[in-house]
Order: C-alpha cells, then structure tokens, then sequence
C-alpha cells in the first residue's frame, strides 16, 4: 500500500502556486482519493498471473501505479542514512486527447525523492512532476525503466540488477541495487485489497531486499554507503471508501532473514478497517498473510510537525501473536514529513524486538497519511 | 494674521473674482494637458512593462529559434542533469471573435515547468487539474473573462490563420498583485498541448525560459552547456532583450506623445505666465500707492511671489485632478494606436508617475512664480511714481521691443543651427523645435509693432477715431497684448503645423498606396499587426482563388520575421511579385534594373526606408540572418519607398525563403485578373469560393486603400485631440488676457462713455480691438504654423519614423487657423466687452 | 411750452443720491435743488466728499439720481434711457475732468475729433473749428503729438477745447484746476471766459481754487450734500 495521492490537483497547484505552504493546507487526502474513476478504466478485480516483464511496466489500462525504493543505509563508519526514491503514474481520461501534439498526453508522473541523515537530524525531500510525454517522463518494459527527467530506475528487475538515480541541486543519490529475497506477492496472490467494494483493490508485489552500494550527497557532503532496499510495485484503479481517512504503512526487514509488510487502513471514528492486513515473509518458506485480526499496533509516542502542525505517531509496538512478534519502531529521523503536493510522513525506522523469543533487531520504513 | 500688505492685495482679487478664477483656471488647465497627455503616454508604457515582465516571470534568458524552437531541444534541456529550471512557451496574439471580439494572446506553458517561472494564481474557481490536459481547457483572468463577457464552459473562437479553432473556458484565475493582473491581463492561458494542436504548431516552441544563476562562473558554465545541446538555428539571449526591442518599436510613438505633452506644456506655461502677468500688472497702481506710503520693493515682491504661489498651488492641485479625467480619455485612443501599429497592450488602471506628477507641480507652481515674477521685478525696481504710471512700463517695454527681436532672431538662428547640427537625434529635434516657438514668441512684439503702424491707419479710415482707439490700444498695451498674441499664435501655429504634417502624412499615403496597390483583388486573413504572425490562407483557398478563370497572375505575399545574428528582429514579407506588383515599388536607392534580376537568385533583399534609417542600410550592405541552414550573410540590394510601418520592414523572394527556411505558408494573394473584367463580379464569385469554415477578407485595391486609411485616421486621432486640446487652452489663455486688458482699460473706456460713446459703441470698440489682437496671432500663426510643419515633416517625422512625406500645405488649414484665431479672439472678448458696455462711466471715472 | 431762450439749460430738483456699500447705504446728495440759466457761470465750491462730483455725474447723465428729478434742455433725464442720456452728453454737454482723461491712444487732434465723430459732425466745418480752437488754446502746433508728450497744462487745454469742439450748450467741468500750477490754472480759466462768454454757453464748474471763483456769475456751497449759499467755511 502506498500513498495513492491524487496528484495531479497537487501538480497543478504546485506549479501555479507561489505560496505552496498555504495551498496544501486546504488539500485532504481523503477528498482526493474518493472521487469515483471513469468507469471505463480497468479494476483490479481478481488476482492475477503477474507476466514479467512486462508486469514491471506500465499498466496504462488502469488509473494509477507506482514504483516505489525506500532504504536504509550507512557509511563506512556507521552513519546511518534513510532513502526514498518513487515513481508515481496516473492517468487524467482512460485516453489521451486528441491534438495535434506530442505534448498531448493523458499520463502525468510524480516522484518523490528523500535523503535522511540520522546523525543530523536532516531530512531533506523533493518532489517532481511531469507529463508522460515527449520523452520527458514514462515507464517501459523492456529495457525495464522508469524515469522523470534525470531521476530514473532501470536495469533488469529479473535478474535482480537495478540503478537508481537521482539528482536535485545537492541533493543526490546514485545507487545500484541487487535483489537478494524473491519476489512476493502481497494480499491474496498478488490482490490488495483496499475496501469492500469490488475493484477498491490493487495488485501488488514485491522485492523486499536489495542490497544497495552507492553515493549519495547530502548538505554538500557525499558519502559512500551501502545497506537495503524494499521495492514496492501497486498498480490499481481505487479510491478511498466512506469512512477511510489515511492509513499506516510498516515494511520491516529483521535481522533473522523475515520480513513483514503491514498495512492498516484508520477509519474516522478512530478504529481501523478490517480490509486491513499483513504479509509475513521468512526466508525459503511461502510468505503468510495475515488478517486484520491477528495483528496489534500499538502507538507509544507522538511527534508534531512544526512546519505543518500534524501530530504524527513516532513509536510503536507491533504484536503478531500468531507468529510470537513483538517488535518496537522508532524513527532514526523523527521529522520525516513530505511537505509536498500532499502532506505525508514517510521515513526509516529501527526495529527491536522478538520472535519465538529470540531477540531481533531490523531496520524498515514507516507511511503515515491522513495525519 | 495677514498683513494689512497681503490684505491691500487680496481684497484686490477678491473684487476681481474673475480674475483670480481665470488666473487658476488656467494654471488647472494648462497643468491638465500635461498631466493627462503624460499619464495616458505612461501608463500605455507601464502596462507593456509590466506585462513583458510578468510574461518573461523570473526567467533570466531565454532559447529564441529560426522560426522556432524545435521542442525536442527543450526535451534534451530537461532530461539533463543539474541543469538550471527551463520552461517552455508557446505564445502568439490571436483574434478572437466569439464572445467578443479583441486581439488576445495566446499562452501554451507546461505547468510542471511553470513553477520557478510564472507565479499567476494561488487561487482560482472552476478548477479542474484534467481539464488542463483535457485538450481545449483555456483559462482567463477573472477580469478579462468578464470584460469578454465569457461564462465557465462558454467557447472561446479564435481565428488561428483563416480558420476558426475554438478552446472552452475551463476556469478563471485571480491574479494576485499589478504584475500577475498585467500579465494576464488580455491573455489566454492554456497547456502547451492545447497551444501547439490550436495553432497547427505541431513540434514548434516561440521559445524556452530559462531561470539560470546569477552573473558568475556559474552562469558561464550553465550557458556553455546548454548552447551545446541546441541544435542548429537556436540561441540563448538574455530575456530583456524582446521588450527592449518591443519597446524600441514604439519608442519614437513615445516620443511623439511626450513631445505632444511637451507642446501642452509650452502652452500652459504661456497660459499661467500670461494670467499672472496680468494679476500683477493690473494691480501697478496698488503697488504703487504702496510703495508711496513705505513699503519696500522686497515686500512688494514677496506679497507678490506668495500669492502666485496659492494661486498656483490651487490651479495644480484642480489641474490635477482634471489631468486624472483628461488621461482616461486619452489612453483608450493611445491603446488604440499602440495595438493597431506595435502590440498589444491594454490598460487596466492608470499609472501614476511621480514624475509626472513632480512636472504637472513644475509647471503649475514654478510657471505661475515665473509669470508673477518678471512684471513684480519690474514694478518694484520703478520708482513708486514712475509705476503710478502706466505709460511709463509701455515705453519701457516699447525700448526692448528691439532687444526681444534680437533675441528671436538670435534664438531662430540658435534653432536652425540645432537642426543641422543635431544629426539623427529625435530630442535635439523637439529641442530645435521648441526653440523656434521661442523665437517666435519673441518677435510677436516687433511685429505687432510694424504691423500695427499699417493697421492704424486703416482701421482709422475705415472706422475712425474708434477704429483708431481700438487698434493703437494693441501696441500701447503691448506688454499685455503681445503675450497674449504670443500664447495664441504659438499654440495655433503647432496645431496647425500637426495638421500640415497630418494633413502631408495622409496624401502621401494614399497617392503611395493608389500606385503601390496595382493587384484588381487581395485576399488576406482578418489579422492585425499584432497577430499577424497567425497569418495563413490554407493551400486549398490559394488554390481555389488563383485557379478563377478570370485571373491571369498573382503576387503572393508571407509575412515572416527574421531573426537577426545580433539578437534583433526584422519584419520582413517574402514575396512572389507579379511584374506589375514589381513596377509599383519605387526606389529610393538602387537601380531596378540591378535589383530585380539578384532578387531571387541569391540571398538578397530589399527593405523599407524607415528600415534602411533605423538600421543604416544602403545597397551593398550586409545584414546576417539566421536561417534554418544557420546564420547566412544576406545583401541588401535596395530601398523602397513605404509607409506601412514606422519600424521598417525587407523583403525577400519567395524563393529566397523557401530555400533558406523551407516554410511555404501564404499570408496574402493579390490576384490580377484579365483586362477588362468586372472587378466587383469576380469578388463575389471569389467569396463565394472560400472555402467552409475558412475566414478571410476578399476586396478589391480601393477597399483596401479604404481600410489602410481607417487605420490610419485611427492613428491620428490622438493627434486630433491635442489640438483641440491646445485650442482650448489657447482660448482661455487669450479670455484672460483680453479681459485683464480690457479692466485695465476701464478708465479710458469710462471717458468714452462720458463724452458721448454710446454702450454699443464701446462694445464694439472692444471687439474691435480682441478682433484686431486675434487677427494678428492668426495671421502670425501661418507662417510660424508653416515652419513648424516643415520641421515636423522633416526632421522629427524622418528621425522618428524615417519616412519621406511631401510637404502638403492646404489652404484650409491656414484659413482654418486664422479663423480660430479671429473667432477664439472674439468669443475671449465677448465677456469683457459685455462688462465693459455695462459697467457705469461715474464708476470708472470716480477714484480721481 | 416755455420759449426756448427763457428755459433753465437744466433743472435739478429733489435730487437725491446715494451709493450702496457693503453694509449701509450712503447718502451724498440729499436732495439738491438748483438751476442753471443760459448763459450762467456757476461755481460749486465745497469739501472733499460733499458730493460735488455725483452732482456733475448726475447732471451729465453718466450717473442717475436714486431720487429727483433732472432736467436737460426741458428734458426729464431721469427718466431717460442710457441711449437717450448719451445721446445728450453726446451733442449738447462738453465735460472736463480734473486728471485731463484725454484718451491715451489719440493723438491730441485725434482726441478733439472724436466728439465731433460721435456726433456725426466730423466734416470739414468740424475739422476747421477743432483746429481753431487748438489755435486758441494754443496747441495748434502740439496736435499731433500723443497725449502723454504734453505737460498737465497742455493736456487740460487741450481737454477743454475737447470739451467744447462739439459746441456744446453746457459746460460740465469736475476741478478743471486741482492739478495745475497757478500759471496754467489761470490760463484755463481764461479759456472758459474766452470761449464760452461770447457764444452764451452755460459753465458750472467745481472748484476749490479762489481764482476760480472769480469768473462765477454766482458761487454755490455743497455742505454735506445740500446746497447753500457760499459760506467762508467751504474755502477753508
């Protein structure tokens, strides 16, 4: 689950708006993600086989996809660094308008671009949009690459052999990446489901591991770094239901070769949706689902961003009774928020804890929206 | 408290009321022409800035092509890394024709790119981020919308060429602040795409912003990149450079106003100078009587200055206040000119200029002080019996009558040598200009003397001793009456000198147009100056029309820019020319019969007079052109006559084009048909030929020589109204005068009266002599009016536009001027007259 | 109707007159009775601001009287229209002022002839009686200069023989004296004495000059606004 962000509204006003701060504070998440779709784009609706590689690139039958790198890194000495690289899709119309123009276009991109720095306390973000035109922005199968202007992924994702760039003034990150988990499908055979209408629901896989070498530059210093990558790829047609306001996301790798993706969508009055679920995966066996029922999270911190005002959670324990896990997260940077198009906190986290009472610890990422 | 002094003074004016009304009322008026004429020039100027500004937004250069920039380059700029923030730009003016009509431009940007550029809305209603891309979303400021009473969702029509393309009105934005409302003021915003499919501009960007750092290293590096990723024909210049060249174009337009303005201002400054002049000269014998009882020349004089400054302080403070309701009135026909001629430009709200303001209060205060000055200087230095009487300042006057000739004679020398002397340059021009107004202003008193010494004795035959009372009362009053005269004749004789040059300018044009539209029909999209880049007949209407049976030949017109190496621009017409569209260009410079044959073959052309003097062309010249094959040096083989546009144009072969841009779009046909055919007929049937859906003018030469001379009717009717303008402020400048004179006469006339004259009789005296002072500034008018035309015609006209007029000097013009002069002499002597018949004899002659 | 020769040349009776100022209304002549026989010199001596000159701006009809009545030549003036009462002045009144008012911009013959144009008489009888009377008083050789070339002496002359070039039946003359040395006062009053005498005219002349008084058949006072016989206090 990622942030399905309406982004186009954002892109406009990002561009047209010279007072961002202001504008942004009138935009709901809420409000973007439950207008209905035109009817005459595809849902997701069962699952399906996924088909590589064509399944790495665009999907333009459906409304909305995304690619999605978050890490966790350090230097050398220890210095540890978080990352976020995505790529975000979205269709305006099922097509594009007719004109006599290669500007014409019914695909805009987003993508994100963040660097946290936990020695410092920084953490810088950016955020990009581009129409799927002109060469500028796009998606393609084979040679797998994703891009908007010079950020870019490419490389070959089956053979687990990816480059990641990305450059924003001083900010920049150069990274090549190597799978070394195998691909998971998430929800029932790749089926996500978001809600209990039909087609509120994206397929969904991922890479959990990679290792990850490279630079990245940070307040005019480099550093040579290495550490994991979580590769995330969602692609639908959904929209928020009634009473959905944001959701929580929690993709950790733990020291013990498991990993667990967890999702839960917050409804209004405070409770969490029962669509939402997890995916536990250990190393050689076939990854388990979980139902929303047999997962607690529990807050034990909150963070408020000065800059927004958004009381944010900052700490938590996750219980999967089921499985004997219990684990505390705490950010390595607590202000991780994207003031971008759309408000959202997105950032590492260090993971301690237990399993069958053996002592753990990970590092993951944390999506908070809807704050 | 007020002295007993300011007192003695005061109540003086106070029991002349009309005085002191007429003392203020000019100082207003003469401060309102200035104010009005400048605001108007100002704010026309100020509105262009701001909206180049504003369209420019923060972009620092910008990638200009020939014709256009290909918009793969703006891809490669994007995609590369660590480049600085790049936007691309579609732009063109368009008509627009549904629901209004108006000349509006067209803006195509990528709001993903927009952002470091152009800060338009942060807010606005209606909107929706997928009608952007939708393909036909347009947006307008609300202020447009509504003054092109256009709804959400109503269709905008425009005219792209001859056809009509229509986008929606997808949403309105609210500019925020005077430079976001300038920019979109007139201006339609829509997606790069919408722009590009609109105008059949498929691949083509006007150009790319670019944001780069400021003047450094850093600058250097970015620019040496980014020129290696253009391709051939494109170039980086700095953003200002268009609406330098822009407002290049209109600066001799410019001048021309400011120099209207200026001539508003000589005006009032007669006007409040002669108002004043009077207040104190009347008061001679109060001044004197107080100089006898003991006060000093310095009090005198500092009552005097203060007073002149209330007065003119009141006067500018109205004159301002008129100036504001004036300057409305005239930017609506100064917008009117500039969008017809240059671009388009529309005023949202006047600007207030301090230095306008700070000149209007020069003007109004400092000419007041002037005026009040010179007579009080001269009252105080008397001795207090001397100034008692008044025959005494007359035959002081009368002693420097020579002295002033002198010094005119002096000052018309000092004018003509400027001329010469002055080379190219338009203010020097104004400057020699107004110099020989001066000159002028100061042989008014010699010659008012010498023509006097004729008129006296005719008058006296004619009418006898009052013929005579009437007339001599002009030279013995002379101090008065020849600044009366001065102000008069000065401001007639401009005037009329604008309407010699109008009058010149229109002849010229159209004897020029008679021999130079020799096709029987043109054919051309309904277009402007402004847009007239969106200028195209589709192949098919070309093909339809030159295929009648009736027409035997055609000349073939594209309008088209050419980008010059130094970054300028060059309207310029490539051109496929009958022979007899051949023969209709007159030379200037070059032999035909060298010119025609180098026409097509090489890289050659030809260009306009005005251009050949903007830019110093003569044959043989080089002029370097970029070229879709890259910058090519182009010979210029002559100079033709033209009148069509003040900032020149060449023009070349269609061949010429069509090998060095390969762009074979047609602006305009003009089609001869076979000897003897019904012109009107062959019209109707080529109307009727249009192809659907298409739009263009079909009309024979006559209309279109018709509709060149609305245009430039239209032109002129700035010009029209200064003059009246001027007029105006004449007359009331000579009402003042002539009723000062003519108080100050009371006395004489109340002798008159006592010995027999009868009230009508004094009237007619007194028109008599208004008469008299009117006919001599008409009749001085003439031929100061006639200098002024000829320097207008050829040195501020050839310096500013750089065309060659013939001298038109129309007899109604003349007669029309002295008739004003007659007439606004004797409407000004009415009132005093009136009063005068009426006032009694034993009121004028008590005070003994 | 009274035979001509045996009619006062003019009649005032009851004449009042008074000035609206801006917060009163001043009275200066408070109800005048008086008379002037053809032929008659009359001298009107009195303070400055006893109303001397509003009773000659009465009488010559450039003033009317706010009361009374004025009569011309048996002619009710008071009640004449502006054309009429200049009408009058025109033919039949010659006025003289104390400042000479001789028009600045005619030369002196101009000035004498001007009557005559008024009254449409300028002919070559006219133009020979202009010079004659120049001849006697004097200025025959000045006559073409401009008034402001003359001394006061001169220009008074001259405006008496203005006064009279059109032969008028009266007179009318406002301190013809006040602004002459004793020299050319006197040679003024010789002209009147000259000139008039002989042909009849009527003469009331306001004076404050002794010499003056010597040439009047009766000497009249206004004290005040009232006229009276002459008392020693009027010359003080």
């Amino acid at each position: 689950m990622r942030a399905t962000v309406l982004f186009v509204v954002g892109a406009f006003l990002a561009a047209c708006s010279d007072e961002r701060g202001s504008v942004r504070a009138s935009l709901d998440v809420g409000d973007l993600l439950s207008a209905p779709a035109d009817p005459r784009f595809e849902r997701a609706l069962a699952p399906r086989e996924f088909a590589f590689p064509s399944d790495h690139g665009p999907h333009a039958s459906f409304q909305t996809e995304w690619w999605y790198f978050t890490g966790t890194l350090a230097d050398s000495a220890g210095r540890e660094f978080g990352y976020q690289l995505t790529f975000f899709r979205r269709a305006l119309a099922p097509d594009a308008p007719s004109l006599d123009s290669a500007w014409a276009t019914k695909d805009i991109y987003m993508a994100h671009f963040t660097l946290a720095d936990a020695q410092s306390g920084t953490f810088e973000a950016r955020e990009r949009f581009e129409r799927g035109a002109l060469g500028l922005a796009g998606a393609s199968a084979t040679p797998w690459r994703v891009w908007l202007r010079d950020w870019s992924v490419e490389g070959d994702l089956d053979a687990g052999d990816v480059r990641l760039r990305a450059r924003d003034g001083e900010l920049e990150l150069d990274l090549a990446l190597r799978a070394t988990s195998a691909l998971v499908r998430q929800g029932e055979r790749g089926l996500s489901r978001k809600g209990a209408a039909a087609g509120n629901a994206s397929h969904y896989y991922s890479l959990p591991r990679m290792r990850s070498q490279g630079t990245l530059a940070l307040r005019g210093e480099r550093h040579t770094v290495s550490g994991e990558s979580w590769f995330d790829r969602e692609w639908s047609t959904s929209a928020l239901e009634e009473g959905q306001v944001g959701w929580d996301w929690f993709a950790l790798r733990l020291d013990d070769g498991s990993e667990l993706m967890l999702y839960r969508m917050r409804r209004a009055d405070g409770s969490v949706d029962p669509f939402s679920s997890a995916m536990f995966t250990r190393k050689g066996a076939e990854p388990r689902a979980l139902a929303s029922n047999e997962f607690v999270v529990r807050e034990s911190a909150s963070w408020t961003s000065p800059a927004s005002g958004a009381s944010y959670p900052s700490r938590w324990t996750i219980e999967v009774p089921s499985l004997e896990l219990a684990v505390e997260l705490e950010p390595l940077v607590s202000d991780c928020e994207l003031r971008v198009a759309v408000r959202y906190w997105e950032g590492a986290v260090r993971v301690k804890g237990t399993r069958e009472s053996r002592a753990l610890l990970g590092r993951g990422f944390v999506e908070l929206t809807g704050y | 408290m007020i002295s007993l002094l300011s007192r003695a003074s005061l109540r003086y004016l106070s029991r002349h009321p009309a005085q002191l009304v007429l003392a203020i009322l000019g100082v207003a008026v003469g401060v309102a022409v200035v104010v009005g004429i400048d605001t108007a020039g100002a704010s026309a100027r100020r509105s262009f800035e701001l909206a180049t500004r504003a369209l420019s937004g923060s972009a620092t250069h910008v990638v200009r092509g020939t014709p256009s920039v290909p918009e793969e380059a703006y891809a490669r700029l994007a995609l590369e890394s660590g480049l600085p923030p790049a936007a691309p730009v579609v732009q063109r003016s368009l008509a627009l024709v549904s629901p209004a009509n108006r000349t509006l431009d067209l803006l195509g940007v990528d709001p993903f790119a927009e952002g470091p550029f152009r800060a338009y809305t942060s807010a606005s209603e209606g909107f929706d981020g997928a009608a952007l891309l939708r393909g036909d979303g347009a947006w307008l400021s609300r202020a447009t919308a509504s003054e092109l009473g256009a709804q959400l969702g109503d269709e905008l029509v425009f005219l792209v060429g001859s056809q009509r393309r229509s986008v929606r009105l997808a949403g309105l934005v609210e500019p925020q602040g005077e430079l976001a409302s300038a920019a979109l003021a007139d201006m339609v915003l829509v997606d790069i795409s919408t722009a590009q499919s609109l105008l059949g501009a498929r691949g083509q960007l006007t150009r790319i912003d670019l944001a780069l750092p400021e003047n450094g290293p850093e600058r250097a590096a970015a620019l040496a990149r980014i020129a290696t990723l253009l391709p051939k024909g494109c170039a980086v210049e700095p953003a200002s450079r268009r609406s330098e060249a822009l407002s290049g174009m209109t600066r001799a337009f410019d001048i021309n106003l400011r120099a209207l303005g200026f001539l508003a201002l000589l005006v009032g400054v007669f006007l409040v100078y002669n108002t004043m002049t009077f207040a104190v000269v009347q008061r001679r014998p109060l001044w004197g009587t107080l100089r006898s009882i003991g006060a000093t020349r310095g009090e005198l004089f500092r009552l005097v200055c203060a007073e002149a400054l209330a007065i003119g302080a009141l006067g500018t403070g109205l004159g301002l206040g008129l100036g504001m309701l004036l300057a409305q009135a005239l930017v609506k026909l100064v917008t009117q000119t500039i969008n017809d001629l240059y671009y388009v430009v529309s005023v949202r709200e006047l600007s207030l200029e301090p230095e306008v303001f700070a000149e209007a209060a020069a003007l109004g205060i400092g000419a007041t002080l002037l005026g009040a000055m010179f007579p009080a200087l001269d009252a105080m230095r008397t001795a207090p019996r001397a100034i008692l009487d008044r025959a005494a300042a007359e035959s002081r006057l009368r002693a420097r009558i020579g002295w002033l000739a002198l010094a005119g004679a002096l000052a018309g020398a000092a004018s003509i040598a400027l001329l010469k002397a002055s080379g190219q340059n338009l203010p020097l021009g104004f400057a020699a200009l107004f110099l020989m107004l001066f000159a002028a202003a100061l042989l008014v008193p010699a010659a008012t003397t010498l023509l006097c010494r004729v008129v006296v004795p005719i008058a006296g035959a004619l009418a006898g001793s009052l013929g005579r009372i009437a007339t001599r009362g002009v030279t013995s009053h002379l101090a008065r009456s020849s600044v009366a005269i001065a102000a008069l004749a000065i401001a007639l004789s401009a005037t009329a000198g604008m309407g010699i040059l109008v009058d010149s300018f229109r002849s010229t044009v159209v004897r020029w147009l008679d021999t130079t539209l020799v096709a029987d029909v043109y054919i051309s999209s309904p277009s402007t100056f402004s847009n007239r880049e969106s200028a195209v007949l589709s192949d098919e209407l070309v093909a339809r029309m030159s295929s009648d049976s009736r027409v035997r030949g055609t000349t073939i017109f594209c309008d088209i820019d050419l980008e010059l190496a130094d970054g300028g621009k060059v309207f310029a017409t490539a051109a496929a020319l009958h022979p007899k569209s051949r023969d209709a260009y007159r030379f200037l410079a070059g032999d035909p019969g060298r010119i025609w044959p180098a026409f097509s073959e090489r890289d050659t052309l030809i260009v306009s007079e005005s251009l050949a003097r903007h830019r110093s062309l003569e044959p043989g010249s080089m002029l370097s052109v970029r070229t879709a094959n890259g910058v090519r040096p182009f010979e210029v083989l002559g100079v033709f006559r033209d009148y069509s546009s003040d900032q020149g144009w060449a023009m070349l072969s269609r061949e010429t084009w069509l090998r060095g841009w390969n762009d074979p779009r047609i602006s305009a046909l003009g089609l001869f048909l076979e000897p003897g055919s019904d012109v009107d007929a062959a019209i109707a049937t080529l109307r009727s030929a249009v192809p659907e859906g298409e739009i263009v003018k079909v009309r024979s030469g006559e209309e279109l020589v018709a509709a060149s001379m609305e245009v430039f009717d239209r032109t002129f009717s700035v010009t029209r109204v200064l003059r009246l303008l001027a007029g105006v402020v004449a007359i009331l400048g000579v009402v003042g005068a002539l009723l000062a004179m003519e108080l100050e006469r009371e006395r004489e006339m109340g002798v008159l009266r006592a010995i027999g004259l009868s009230p009508g009789g004094l009237k007619r005296v007194v028109l008599g002599q208004t008469g008299l002072l009117g006919a001599l500034a008409g009749l001085f008018a003439v031929p100061i009016g006639i200098a002024v035309a000829v320097v207008l015609i050829l040195v501020i006209n050839a310096r500013s536009f750089g065309w060659t007029l013939d001298i038109q000097i129309s007899p109604r013009v003349l007669a029309e001027t002295f008739a004003i002069a007659v007439l606004s002499a004797l409407i000004a002597g009415a009132y005093p007259a009136r009063r005068m018949a009426r006032l009694s004899p034993a009121q004028t002659l008590r005070g003994e | 109707m009274p035979h001509p020769s045996h009619q006062p040349v003019a009649v005032l009776r009851g004449v009042k007159k008074s000035y609206i100022e801006v917060d009163r209304t001043r009275e200066v002549l408070h109800g005048i009775d008086l008379e002037l026989a053809r032929g008659e010199f009359a001298v009107l001596v009195g303070r400055s601001g006893s109303g001397k000159s509003s009773l000659i701006h009465v009488l010559s009809g450039i003033d009317m009287p706010t009361e009374g009545q004025v009569l011309l030549f048996g002619e009710d003036m008071s009640r004449a229209s502006e054309e009429r009462r200049t009408d009058m002045r025109r033919r039949k009144i010659g006025l003289v002022f104390q400042f000479f008012n001789l028009l600045p911009t005619l030369t002196i013959e101009e000035n004498l002839l001007l009557p005559l144009e008024l009254c449409g008489t300028l002919d070559a009888a006219g133009r020979r009686r202009a010079l004659d009377l120049l001849d006697a008083v004097g200025l025959a050789d000045l006559r073409a200069k401009f008034p402001d070339r003359l001394s006061g002496g001169e220009q008074q002359r001259a405006a008496v023989a203005r006064a009279l070039v059109h032969d008028p039946e009266l007179v009318l003359a406002d301190e013809p004296t006040g602004n002459l040395d004793d020299h050319n006062a006197h040679a003024v009053l010789d002209l009147f004495t000259r000139l008039l005498r002989p042909s009849g005219k009527t003469l009331l002349m306001v004076t404050h000059s002794a010499e003056a008084e010597t040439i009047g058949d009766r000497v009249l006072e206004l004290h005040d606004g009232r006229l009276g016989p002459r008392t020693r206090s009027a010359r003080a």
